[in-house]
């Protein structure tokens, strides 16, 4: 599938009048039934420095590329329901996650629809932004509450914005890296500086590490048992504005040690950046859906999740399968089957999933995974042969370039003789082989 | 509309390029065009693709034609193409003509050209807006020029694109340099854009919300050109020009006419300061800031934008904001509680030293002036602590003196919990607002560093061999994929030992892992010869490998898997099922001595000939664990092998040398000269007793070679390397940069055997280019051949990676990996390269060798007195940017007690071992900063030689006042 191109009908604006900041965030879809929601939210900021800051953040992530990817505008999404909002968004390069965790307590105002949606953040917008101060009072719209009157002088410019697939992909993939993390240190504010002042400068090629020495915390090129690794660790950077802001950040690595994520706590605020395992990885192209998209999930559950669940609302399997009457052994795979196609979020700091729908159609990200795409086509074509298939061992030959490939899978390996799998050695998901032969097996074929 | 008409145009079309009839084309699409447009669109591309491209003109017809053979190039000239372009933006649409970069420069010129403007104002190409947004939005972000966009938007065919219009504004026009220009000109050419409304009231404004480049807008001049004596020109040194700022001009020039508003002018010039922008963007604002002379009424009035300066970047942002407030603070309505609050977070800014040190005095005025604050302000003082600098926290105490809040609880608790921050003598200063027990801290406890290393047990994880075939097959994939030696190793074991376990079609299993090494190029030299072997094997697991000839006989140690390589392939040519004897058992390279000797065994009973390379490196790998497990086994061993065994297992201390006769009898079933059978001797005496003499090789053919009758101990020493070039303005050819080299003589030796592992690439006046390592995988080989004696490993560093400390590859960091195995022991050499690695450019060795320093001290196994030393050699050497080290150094401090004390002591030996005559290097105060430091956290006094180091040094002026405090503990 093509990247995805929407146009703002009108560009996100701010404007000051009697010493007060007035937001409006536009806001635009590619379903039609969010995108005729003309307001989401309308209401004040409790904490509008803050805020602001954490937008320029995202903003910077958004804007940023760590690997040859020229870096380029890209607007975050806004998930707004559950007297919450959050902002989420990718690097240009799909490495870095940025996500804003607004709570109630820092917005005070009326949520007019449930929903997610993408919205523009445009220079103008950012600029205004870089102006608020400390005490100064903002109103915040996430869409337009009433018409705007449209002057000559207000004349609307319409934007027009191309989403590449793999940012969409991006946020179908994020949640499963996080759901698979472990709180690793807490850092107080002033250790914190004190550690992103140690950060190196420049580019530095190789891995390094968080570790707590003496009860400081410290980068060190050598991991110990208990360090976090961090890879393209002057990515880290991206977090150096909000220092003086936060009260401490908790940092989280994943269970294979390959992916961290940073938690700001900002007060009413939560701000979390998570880093993929190097610059030249994306959370995109890691194959981490792969291993739930086996199984479809029922179109009927997206359409029934979307009138259950308002956005943000926290996603409980246990409480959902005693009220829905479904089994509770298949909540599991429900719940990851669910992630994989980015109806839910995770917060690591609560340890739980929440609802959101992303803003594009089921069909897109169904479509956007190239590997799952060619499993499906190797399946279609018949190009998948079992040699032996019983219980707990499966050895298949499948169809590659010139080359038949023999695809083992036994007890917890899968194995494959492509040249994915000899790159990788299974560390970035499953290669297209072994997804065609699971594919198959589990369709009974 | 029929062919026939159709064909008659396209053919007056074609008459038109051919004749050059530009004056013919408008007319021609005016009258012609309307309802052939469809046919005159893909004749125009034809067109293009005949005329415009670039091809090869050497065809039989193109040489007709009369052009240059065997040259690129365009049939069309230059009106030719400009016919064809022209057309193509009156008629061909979006699809047609978005990969087009031709019309992007025609419509360039369209201010220049009637034909031009005429052309797009009768055509009114609709595909003109998306094109240049496209051009705009990608990577070269290429824009038109602004009046060419003005007149566009003009004439209806693009609407304003204020990031657009912005960009092309910031960059005024293009210069034609091709005619003369004058200063005149260009000044005419200014104003006269500043009389347009639209310009000074919608597009300049946009210049605060888009990011631009303004700041390097210059018009180029000849210095003798220039007259005006109000423009204040760009200069650069030697250059013959002279720059004209275009922005520095217009400015001014808009404020001065009432064209901006001042205050609108300076509240952007101010935000942009704390925006993520270009830096020098920011400095050519905060310049014309300082050039309109803000008054106070007007820094009063934007002080809130200036506070938050003091969060910003770069470093000149805050202290710009500061240098502002100096101007104000004194001012009535001077928001005080706001300037503290923002500026407290810079006093944490360690990168902020200079802007925070010219805070202090700010900070003690204002609190003289406002008695009240004096509580907050010595609390904001008090978190310039967290920064571990010492002349910093001199600064700040003597600030917090000055200000004497004195009963405050939370300023004393703020203090205290900088207490493991506080550096040299300021706990002193300090001890008003010092809790007991950290003023107690003072006695530290004194913990003595002893160089003790501990053996370190070795054979931990038993090698996991592939079982069945499957795990053969993806053993491969492994190998493929890994740096790691071993995994090719564990490969060869299945082709020698598993053959059994291949099923007939392994070719076809296994040409997916030959298809993919056909397209694989390592730059690690011993996988380029693992691949050759398999591309010979994978297919045929019989058919014929031999390893390269080498023409001068001497193979470098990293061409020895290849020889492993042919070893193995012969005995699978023989058919033999045992494995190499230097396979590893244990992981990464070890081979448990039960294992070498049973193995041995094996070879004699199946009668399979030793290959002297093959048991030299098994010797090499053999570690003395699990003795007792071989000593039964090893009478097993027949003849003179059995006795070399014995040696090697630590169970018989002679070594047996014998003529080359007897060698030849007591070892039969050895295949190689007599020369290797000698060699096998001394790699098994040198790996054990690396630096032990061994006389029974005296008088051998051995006798000069490296690490034979004597381990190979080269003096270092420095001399001067030099570069010359040629210098243009003499026409002669002159030394340009000289420098200080480390350097070794190497020793006699001419020629070693092959499995004479240890000296294999230490020859007289041999340096060749396959004996430098470059990466780190080719360490970890090297490393794995001869895990138990890494002496010549470092010496070989020494020469190919050292020379100087902006050498250095990533070799380097691979041997600080070796050397943080449990394994490696340290000798002098390879203390001087540890300490080369401190002083190394790259970053990531520093901080990888400040990591294993951190290691070495917790496991006692770093000589420091030697390691300061070679430090001391090679700063008085001037080898590296002294700073390097010292950092790399101080990130030891305070990891625990024992870092401290070894601190101390290497700084005690630097120090006392130092030889500078002529003037201390670059930041040699900071060295003396952290020595002073660590002598108070160890509470320890300089030691003899380093108290004459430093009373020789004592009236210097810039370390003084260090050397004096030093001195008096």
């Amino acid at each position: 599938m093509q990247n995805l191109t929407y146009q703002y009908d009108t560009g996100s604006t701010i404007k000051k009048s009697s010493g007060l900041h007035q937001l409006m965030l536009a806001h635009q879809s590619e379903l039609a039934e969010v995108n005729n929601i003309p307001c989401f939210f309308w209401g004040n900021l409790t904490e509008p420095y803050t805020t602001a800051k954490c937008w320029s953040t995202i903003a910077k992530v958004v804007r940023s590329s760590f690997s040859p990817i020229p870096p380029s505008l890209r607007d975050p999404i806004v998930s707004a329901g559950a007297e919450r909002l959050r902002f989420e968004g990718f690097s240009s390069c799909n490495g870095v996650y940025v996500r804003l965790d607004m709570q109630p307590e820092a917005i005070d105002g009326e949520f007019i629809a449930s929903g997610t949606t993408n919205v523009d953040f445009n220079d103008p917008m950012l600029n205004a932004l870089n102006a608020i101060q400390k005490n100064e009072r903002v109103t915040l719209a996430v869409g337009q509450k009433e018409m705007q009157v449209i002057t000559s002088k207000t004349k609307v410019i319409e934007k027009k914005v191309t989403l590449p697939t793999r940012w969409i992909k991006g946020l179908t993939s994020v949640q499963l890296y996080l759901v698979d993390m472990e709180q690793k240190f807490e850092i107080p504010k002033i250790q914190a500086i004190q550690l992103f002042q140690s950060l190196p400068r420049g580019v530095l090629k190789g891995d390094f590490f968080v570790s707590k020495r003496a009860g400081k915390f410290m980068f060190a090129p050598v991991p110990t048992p208990d360090s976090v690794r961090i890879g393209g660790v002057q990515r880290l950077r991206l977090l150096e504005g909000l220092l003086p802001l936060l009260d401490n950040i908790m940092v989280y690595e994943s269970a294979d040690r390959e992916t961290c994520a940073f938690v700001c706590e900002l007060g009413k605020m939560q701000l979390l950046m998570a880093f993929s395992p190097d610059n030249n990885r994306g959370f995109s192209g890691e194959g981490k859906v792969l291993e739930n998209l086996t199984q479809n999930v029922p179109i009927e559950w997206i359409y029934g999740l979307n009138a259950l669940l308002k956005s943000n609302e926290i996603f409980s399997p246990t409480l959902l399968s005693i009220e829905q009457d479904i089994d509770l052994g298949t909540m599991d795979q429900l719940t990851a089957g669910l992630s994989s196609i980015g109806l839910l979020g995770y917060d690591v700091a609560a340890n739980n999933h929440f609802y959101r729908r992303l803003p594009f159609k089921t069909e897109r990200i169904l479509s956007l995974n190239p590997r799952l795409k060619n499993a499906k086509k190797l399946i279609d074509n018949d190009e998948v042969q079992f040699v032996q298939n019983t219980l707990g061992y499966i050895e298949a030959l499948v169809k590659g370039s010139g080359v038949q490939h023999k695809v083992v899978i036994e007890a917890d390996q899968q194995r494959c003789t492509c040249d994915w799998y000899t790159k990788y050695q299974g560390k970035r998901g499953i290669c297209k082989h072994v997804l065609a032969v699971r594919m198959k097996r589990e369709a009974g074929e | 509309m029929n062919d026939f008409a159709v064909q008659d145009i396209l053919a007056e079309y074609d008459q038109i390029i051919k004749t050059r009839n530009l004056d013919g084309l408008l007319p021609f699409l005016k009258e012609k065009s309307k309802g052939h447009e469809v046919a005159l669109r893909q004749h125009i591309m034809d067109a293009k693709v005949h005329w415009v491209d670039y091809t090869n003109l050497a065809s039989q017809s193109d040489l007709q034609a009369g052009h240059v053979p065997y040259y690129g190039g365009r049939r069309g000239d230059e009106q030719q193409v400009e016919l064809i372009i022209l057309s193509a933006i009156a008629l061909l649409n979006k699809k047609d003509i978005q990969r087009w970069h031709e019309p992007f420069d025609f419509l360039q010129r369209i201010n220049r050209s009637e034909l031009y403007l005429e052309i797009v104002e009768w055509a009114k190409p609709k595909w003109i807006e998306p094109y240049i947004l496209q051009r705009f939005r990608g990577r070269g972000g290429d824009v038109l020029g602004y009046s060419v966009l003005r007149t566009l938007e003009n004439l209806g065919i693009i609407s304003y694109q204020p990031a657009m219009f912005a960009r092309s504004l910031s960059l005024f026009q293009r210069w034609d340099y091709t005619v003369e220009i004058r200063e005149k000109d260009v000044i005419e050419a200014l104003d006269h854009c500043l009389e347009d409304p639209i310009t000074w009231q919608r597009d300049i404004p946009q210049l605060f919300i888009y990011e631009t480049f303004l700041f390097a807008t210059t018009v180029r001049f000849q210095r003798e050109t220039v007259y005006s004596p109000t423009v204040k020109y760009q200069r650069e040194v030697g250059s013959m020009y002279v720059f004209f700022p275009i922005w520095a001009y217009l400015y001014p020039k808009l404020l001065s006419e009432n064209k901006m508003d001042r205050h609108f002018f300076i509240e952007n010039a101010l935000r942009i300061q704390t925006k993520e922008w270009n830096n020098d963007l920011k400095t050519f604002y905060r310049k014309l800031l300082d050039e309109i002379k803000l008054n106070t009424a007007e820094l009063i009035k934007f002080q809130e934008l200036i506070f938050s300066f003091f969060q910003a970047n770069p470093l000149p942002v805050p202290a710009f904001g500061l240098d502002l407030c100096k101007k104000m603070y004194t001012h009535s309505d001077f928001d005080l509680p706001s300037f503290l609050e923002w500026i407290n977070p810079l006093m944490l800014r360690a990168e902020a030293k200079k802007v925070i040190k010219s805070a202090l005095p700010l900070l003690e005025k204002i609190a003289k002036l406002n008695p009240d604050f004096r509580g907050s302000i010595a609390a904001i003082v008090a978190d310039v602590f967290s920064i571990p600098e010492m002349p910093l926290q001199e600064r700040a105490a003597v600030a917090l003196q000055r200000l004497s809040v004195l009963d405050s609880s939370s300023l004393k608790e703020r203090i205290n919990a900088y207490v493991p921050q506080l550096q040299g003598n300021i706990k002193k200063a300090l001890e008003p607002w010092l809790d007991v027990e950290g003023t107690i801290q003072a006695e530290p406890e004194r913990i003595i560093y002893q160089y003790q290393p501990l053996k370190e047990k070795l054979l931990t994880q038993a090698i996991q061999l592939p079982d069945t075939w499957n795990d053969i097959l993806f053993q491969v994939g492994k190998c493929i994929n890994s740096n790691e030696p071993q995994e090719a190793e564990i490969l060869l074991h299945a082709f020698l030992c598993k053959r059994h376990l291949f099923p007939e079609d392994y070719p076809a299993q296994l040409s997916p892992y030959y298809k993919q090494l056909e397209q694989i190029y390592y730059d690690i030299s011993y996988k380029n010869d693992v691949k050759r072997f398999l591309l010979c094997k994978l297919l045929d697991i019989q058919a014929d490998y031999r390893d390269r000839n080498y023409k001068d006989g001497v193979p470098s140690t990293l061409d020895l898997m290849e020889k492993m390589l042919a070893i193995a392939a012969e005995k699978m040519q023989q058919q033999s099922k045992l494995p190499l004897l230097c396979e590893p058992s244990h992981l990464p390279y070890w081979i448990e001595p039960k294992i070498l000797v049973s193995r041995i065994i094996a070879y004699q009973e199946n009668k399979e000939s030793i290959h002297a390379l093959d048991l030299s490196i098994a010797i090499a790998r053999m570690c003395r664990e699990g003795i007792e497990d071989a000593t039964p086994l090893v009478s097993q061993i027949k003849g003179h092998l059995q006795i070399l065994l014995k040696f090697c297992l630590g169970l018989e201390s002679k070594i047996h040398l014998h003529d080359e006769r007897s060698l030849e009898q007591w070892m039969p079933d050895l295949k190689g000269s007599h020369l290797e059978k000698l060699a096998l001797w001394a790699v098994a005496a040198r790996t054990h007793d690396p630096e032990g003499t061994f006389n029974e090789f005296i008088g051998t053919p051995l006798q000069k070679e490296a690490f034979v009758v004597k381990a190979f101990q080269p003096h270092f020493y420095f001399r001067e390397a030099w570069e010359d070039g040629m210098n243009y303005n003499t026409r002669q050819i002159e030394r340009l940069k000289s420098w200080e080299e480390l350097a070794i003589d190497m020793p006699e030796a001419l020629f070693s055997p092959t499995n004479l592992l240890y000296s294999l690439t230490f020859h007289q006046n041999r340096d060749r280019w396959s004996d430098h390592l470059y990466n780190q995988a080719s360490v970890f080989f090297w490393h794995s051949l001869m895990p138990q004696n890494p002496e010549p490993l470092s010496i070989r560093l020494a020469i190919s990676s050292c020379q100087n400390g902006d050498f250095g590859r990533s070799d380097m960091q691979g041997f600080l990996r070796i050397v943080d195995r449990p394994e490696f022991w340290f000798s002098d050499a390879s203390t001087l390269v540890f300490a080369c690695c401190f002083l190394q450019e790259k970053k990531e060795t520093r901080f990888l060798a400040t990591e294993v320093l951190i290691h070495l001290i917790e496991k006692r196994k770093l000589d420091l007195g030697l390691f300061g030393e070679k430090l001391a050699f090679l700063i008085s050497g001037k080898y590296g940017v002294l700073l390097r080290c010292v950092d790399a150094l101080a990130a030891i401090k305070d990891v625990s007690p024992i870092h401290n004390t070894a601190l101390f002591m290497i700084l005690n030996t630097i120090l006392a071992n130092l030889k500078i005559e002529e003037k201390l290097p670059l930041n040699f105060k900071k060295l003396l900063e952290h020595y002073l430091d660590i002598l108070v956290k160890t509470g320890q006094k300089p030691a003899n030689g380093a108290q004459l180091f430093l009373k020789k040094w004592q009236d210097i002026p810039s370390v003084k006042n260090l050397i004096k405090q030093t001195m008096q503990l």
